[in-house]
């Protein structure tokens, strides 16, 4: 029964037995101090930014993968089911819940494990992979990769990612009341991750209210010591007071104008892109929000978020609107984890095609991104050669700059013209072109010679 | 004599920016009320009840062309001169001048005839627009509409000039001695303001909420909120938003989503162009009494308009008169989502880019580069032109200025080309149109314009197959080809679909007679179309060719709007039977449309004057009474009903119709015409000349009037009055030339020479 001690002596769990950090020391009462050492020994600095990235996690954790220990794969599969903790001498680290369901749990215990005979398979184990014969390896890597698990656990055929929102800056995006209930209760905010297809999802590390305080304050530390050094926090902004009428306008403009819904969820409506907007009053920082859509770098390197090139009056109106329209926040609904293939040929436009286009039209562009079933126009097929033969290039440029309406198409198609210089438009074009494996009209090129 | 004549006339609701008003679409069309136009009216505020709440926009619009748009004469509003200069006609001569107590007139000064003095009640126009810029003036007549005085003014070219359609046909001319005053087509003052169903018109748009209507016993009441395009005329009636915001502000009431008018910035693009395109475009009504804040599709289509085939050239410019309609036709709409507010600041009338940020110049790029990005990034690569010059602008060469085709070239009124199209200079020359490149190159032919275009940019972008089927068609063109040609469901845009296939309606569908099957399957499958136009014009053309099948049965599931589009394309369709003589294809036509459309009055009475045109008088007075049946306050109808019982012997029952009809509008001149006619078959001179002066008085520009008059007034003696009326009647019908040799004889047994 070797493999049974191995899978139990090497296990992904780390710290006390159950239900939080059993012997840690506790955190008094929001001491920054003792957040920051959490925080470290947490491993948060391993997929967020903002926040020094400590290797430690990685010694503290099992790496996986030929060479590694032998490890079960029904071990796997049941533990992940409900990861306790069980390497007491390393807390306060832990391994945290990602709240699996059976087939990715099957999945990813045929990935990481390295027993190739499969010893020890269960009932349980047998039954899923029956319920599921489809799900194998491959499937259990790309998961791997989605939920960033490589950010902690090494293994050969992944590659950690700090793709998580950036912490230094948490507090001046983020409401301090929200912050600790998310930490106590990590509810989804972005369906697909932080980045849809490179993977990422914050897990539940399980933590207690004074790890929680301490954490906040930590975070509200590192929040003044960004707005000092960076001196950008966004301006002080009020939303307006808004008659039953401007509410009725302001959500007639999102909904049926704005392409925010194209991404964000609103009520049963909208993508699955970013985080939803009911609620979102209790989440964000209103002069964070105010400013977030005209400027979405501001506090947030990297985000694939377009910046507005709404009036801003209209900005004014539409982001009191969803700061007075009430509701309560509530996380999403996670989607099918997607981890998007890196592309093979180094084309320039790859890699912005596949975090700004390809979770709506899909990672080969045959319109079937993640976010494709949550829109009410389907994303044109960018694989469909004899439709976008018809298409100018310059027309795909004017579409990806100013947004699908222009077309024609659907208005929650956004504009990326405000956050993409010319050449990456050109870059996506050319990547586009790719795609379809064709060319757009000859009528469409301008002649060679000036007479 | 033929007597036959007050058919009531479909194409008179073609115009530019014709305003009508009606309520409710939906629902039973025999349940459907006329509307109380007092009520109606009532429901707007005026502009200056906005003023207090939104200064920044009143102020903006006070300013822009529609809050000068026009108004009561004054200082203010008048660009033409009122300083006594004379107009001088070879025959007339006209001082517009301030009279004696300050008032705008003109004076009308002719040889032999008292001076006639025409007051200006009202301004409309300040000659502002880049193209072109006129000012017209009108008067309030006795009938109490109120009429174009036909001497208008140019700012460009600082000259009065009058439109000679319809007696000389030369367009605009400007007024010179070469010119006698009944070469103004619309001498005398003859287009009212409002809709006036049995006057040529349809100038609805140059005011705001304008109505005339019958006022029964009196003539015609004309009433109109203002002669500026005030905030009401897009944003609707706005009395009951003053009074919930009053109520509101005075914490009389608690702030509520309804406020009584709608955000126009939600607007979806077609209820966005609805609002301009009411007035700034080509539009048939299909049905009566529009009015600011109802929707428009539900009582006029512009596709339709295309129905009179001289309105559009192949490829959707105008041909005609049409301001900014041929927007329509725009590769920005059809293959985008362009509105006339992409481009327009609708308060001010400035400009702005897609995304609102205002724009200082017409001319400015951005008004294009909002979507058309990418030739932005290296602007000389594309327009060849350099950077700062007038032919790099994107306006210069894709919405060169064009001259109004029906007015003709002496008097500017050019438009920019809202087609937006790419420079084909053969193709503009093929089709009569100055090209951009001829615009500012004036030097080299359109043959070197087409080489350097072709240098420059290659192969140019593919008309629509349509668009090629209507350049390459020919008289001598057989059915099946024709249908190749003109019949393409799947081309996007649906202008372009409504043209081939109105082509092909008029010039290739028989009434009665079976279409080939890629005719048939093509029509069939825009009958299937989202747009009510081409749906409806699509069911009318399987109508006609099969009135048996299945079409009568579709359109009867169609909502109203689609009913009156079908009904109205029936009608139209039946007139060119008519005037081919095809009897049972115009029966059959108006039979459709009256099945379609059970409960309008238009119809039956059109049936009836059909079956009158035919000698068929016992079924037209059936098909009018029915008329009568349903809108019993129809002056025309009562004199055709005249004219069918008289032509039936029946002398007595005719006086009875013509004067009903001059007891609902003492003015109606076709009345009193017919009498006068009864009158002198009976011997009855002067009781004719009495009636005939009645029919002038009322209307003035009725010509056979005049020469009746003349032919009483010779009979009694007193000729040189005769050859005076004779005169007018052969000024206002110059065609008639049957009409010259009679006043010759006239004039010789006066003894007075002709005036010309």
């Amino acid at each position: 029964m070797r493999w049974l001690i191995l899978g139990a002596a090497f296990a992904l769990g780390i710290a006390g037995w159950s239900g939080g950090p059993q012997g840690a020391p506790a955190a008094e009462g929001g001491n920054a101090r003792d957040g920051a050492q959490l925080m470290a020994a947490l491993g948060c600095g391993a997929c967020h930014t903002g926040v020094a990235e400590d290797e430690a996690i990685r010694s503290a954790t099992p790496p996986f993968g030929e060479g590694t220990p032998t490890l079960a794969p029904a071990y796997v599969f049941h533990y992940l089911a409900d990861p306790r903790p069980v390497r007491p001498d390393i807390a306060p680290a832990r391994m945290p819940s990602f709240d699996l369901d059976e087939r990715q749990r099957l999945a990813l215990a045929l990935f990481v494990t390295n027993d190739r005979e499969m010893r020890g398979v269960d009932d349980a184990f047998r039954s899923a992979q029956e319920r599921h014969p489809e799900t194998d390896r491959e499937e259990g890597r790309g998961l791997f990769e989605a939920l960033g698990c490589a950010s902690c656990h090494l293994h050969p055929e992944a590659s950690p990612r700090r793709v998580a929102p950036d912490l230094a800056t948490a507090t001046l995006r983020l409401r301090e009341e929200w912050i600790e209930r998310y930490l106590a209760d990590p509810a989804t905010v972005r369906p697909a991750g932080p980045r849809p297809g490179e993977g990422g999802q914050m897990p539940d590390f399980a933590l207690v209210p004074d790890e929680i305080a301490a954490i906040v304050a930590h975070l509200r530390e590192l929040g003044h010591q960004a707005a000092r050094r960076d001196g950008v926090p966004p301006p002080t902004w009020a939303p307006l007071e808004l008659s039953p009428f401007a509410m009725r306008k302001a959500e007639a403009l999102l909904v049926e104008k704005w392409s925010c819904l194209g991404c964000h969820q609103l009520g049963d409506d909208g993508g699955r892109i970013g985080p939803r907007l009911d609620g979102i009053a209790e989440r964000l920082r209103p002069e964070y929000l105010r400013s977030v859509i005209t400027d979405p770098t501001v506090l947030a390197s990297g985000t694939i978020m377009p910046a507005s090139l709404e009036r801003s009056d209209r900005i004014d109106l539409v982001a009191s609107y969803l700061l007075r329209r009430g509701g309560q926040w509530s996380g999403g609904e996670r989607v099918a984890h997607q981890a998007s293939p890196t592309p093979a040929e180094a084309a320039p436009g790859a890699e912005l095609y596949r975090g700004r286009c390809a979770p709506c039209h899909g990672p080969a562009g045959e319109g079937d991104g993640f976010n494709a079933p949550y829109l009410p126009v389907p994303p044109t097929d960018h694989s469909d050669s004899a439709a976008m033969s018809l298409r100018p290039d310059d027309t795909l440029y004017d579409g990806v700059h100013a947004g699908g309406w222009i077309l024609g198409k659907s208005r929650r198609m956004p504009a990326f013209g405000a956050s993409l210089t010319d050449a990456e438009t050109r870059d996506l074009v050319a990547y586009i072109r790719t795609l379809c494996r064709c060319q757009g009209p000859a009528w469409a090129h301008d002649g060679a010679s000036s007479g | 004599m033929r007597s036959w004549q007050l058919a009531p006339t479909f194409l008179a609701a073609l115009a530019v920016g014709c305003g009508d008003r009606g309520g409710d679409a939906g629902g039973d069309l025999h349940a459907e009320l006329p509307k109380d136009v007092e009520a109606a009216r009532a429901e707007f505020a005026g502009a200056e009840s906005c003023q207090g709440c939104h200064a920044e926009k009143y102020a903006a619009w006070v300013s822009s062309t529609h809050g000068r748009a026009g108004g009561e004469p004054s200082p203010e509003t008048v660009i033409a001169p009122f300083d006594g200069t004379p107009i001088v006609f070879s025959d007339a001569t006209v001082v517009p001048m301030l009279d004696s107590v300050g008032r705008y007139v003109f004076v009308v000064l002719q040889e032999g005839r008292s001076e006639r003095r025409l007051t200006v009640d009202g301004v409309v126009g300040g000659g502002h627009l880049l193209g072109g810029g006129t000012q017209g003036f009108v008067t309030r007549v006795l009938d109490g509409t109120v009429r174009f005085i036909p001497f208008d003014y140019s700012r460009q070219l600082d000259r009065w000039f009058c439109n000679t359609t319809g007696r000389r046909d030369k367009g605009w001319v400007p007024i010179t001695t070469e010119l006698a005053l009944a070469d103004c087509g619309d001498w005398p003052p003859y287009r009212a303001i409002g809709t006036v169903a049995t006057i040529v018109n349809c100038q609805g748009c140059h005011g705001s909420q304008i109505t005339t209507r019958l006022e029964p016993g009196r003539g015609y009441r004309t009433e109109w909120t203002s002669l500026r395009i005030n905030c009401e005329s897009c944003h609707g009636p706005a009395r009951g938003h003053v009074e919930t915001m009053t109520a509101v502000a005075s914490g009389q009431a608690v702030a509520v989503a309804d406020i009584g008018l709608a955000s126009r910035a939600t607007d979806g693009v077609e209820e966005s162009l609805e609002v301009c395109l009411q007035c700034h475009a080509l539009r048939m009504t299909i049905k009566d009494g529009h009015l600011p804040g109802e929707r428009l599709s539900d009582y006029s289509s512009h596709l339709l308009s295309l129905f009179e085939g001289t309105n559009y050239l192949p490829d959707g410019r105008i041909a005609f008169f049409a301001y900014q309609g041929t927007h329509l036709s725009s590769s920005c709409y059809v293959d985008g989502a362009m509105t006339c507010v992409s481009c327009h600041e609708p308060h001010g009338l400035g400009y702005w880019d897609i995304n609102r940020a205002p724009l200082a110049s017409v001319n400015d790029d951005r008004q294009c580069t909002g979507c058309h990005a990418s030739k932005e990034v290296d602007p000389e690569a594309h327009t060849f032109h350099p950077p700062s010059s007038a032919g790099a602008r994107c306006v210069s060469c894709h919405m060169p200025y064009l001259q109004q085709p029906a007015v003709g070239d002496q008097v500017p009124f050019a438009r920019s080309d809202h087609t937006i199209p790419v420079p084909r200079p053969e193709l503009d020359d093929r089709l009569g149109l100055t090209s951009a490149c001829r615009g500012c190159h004036a030097d080299r032919s359109d043959e070197e314009h087409q080489l350097q275009v072709e240098r420059w940019w290659g192969d140019l972008k593919p008309l629509g197959p349509i668009t090629e089927g209507l350049l390459s068609l020919g008289r001598t063109t057989g059915r099946a080809l024709a249908a190749r040609l003109l019949l393409h469901p799947e081309e996007p845009g649906v202008r372009t679909k409504v043209q081939g296939l109105l082509v092909f309606l008029r010039g290739w569908v028989r009434p009665g007679a079976a279409l080939d099957s890629h005719a048939a399957e093509s029509i069939r499958r825009m009958a299937e179309s989202p747009d009510p136009d081409l749906r409806a014009l699509a069911l009318a053309a399987l109508y006609v060719a099969d009135p048996a099948g299945d079409a009568m049965k579709r359109a009867l599931r169609e909502p109203v709007a689609t009913r009156r589009r079908f009904a109205s394309a029936l009608g139209i369709l039946s007139q060119g039977m008519d005037a081919r003589g095809d009897r049972e294809g115009t029966e059959s036509a108006l039979r459709g449309a009256r099945l379609a459309l059970p409960g309008d009055a238009s119809l039956a009475f059109a049936l009836g004057t059909a079956r009158g045109g035919g000698g068929e008088y016992g079924p037209a007075i059936e098909a009018l009474e029915e008329s009568l049946e349903i809108d019993s306050a129809q002056p025309a109808l009562f004199v055709t009903l005249g004219v069918a019982r008289k032509e039936l012997g029946d002398t007595v029952g005719a006086l009875r119709e013509f004067e009903r009809a001059i007891s609902l509008n003492p003015y109606e001149g076709q009345a009193h015409l017919q009498i006068g006619n009864i009158r002198m078959r009976a011997g009855d001179l002067a009781g004719a000349i009495s009636a005939y002066e009645s029919a002038i008085a009322g209307t003035p520009e009725l010509a056979r009037a005049h020469l009746n008059l003349a032919l009483a007034l010779a009979r009694s003696g007193r000729l040189e009055e005769a050859v005076l009326h004779g005169r007018d009647a052969i000024a206002l019908e110059p065609r008639e030339q049957g009409w010259r040799a009679t006043v010759a004889r006239m004039e010789a047994a006066a003894g007075m020479g002709r005036p010309r």
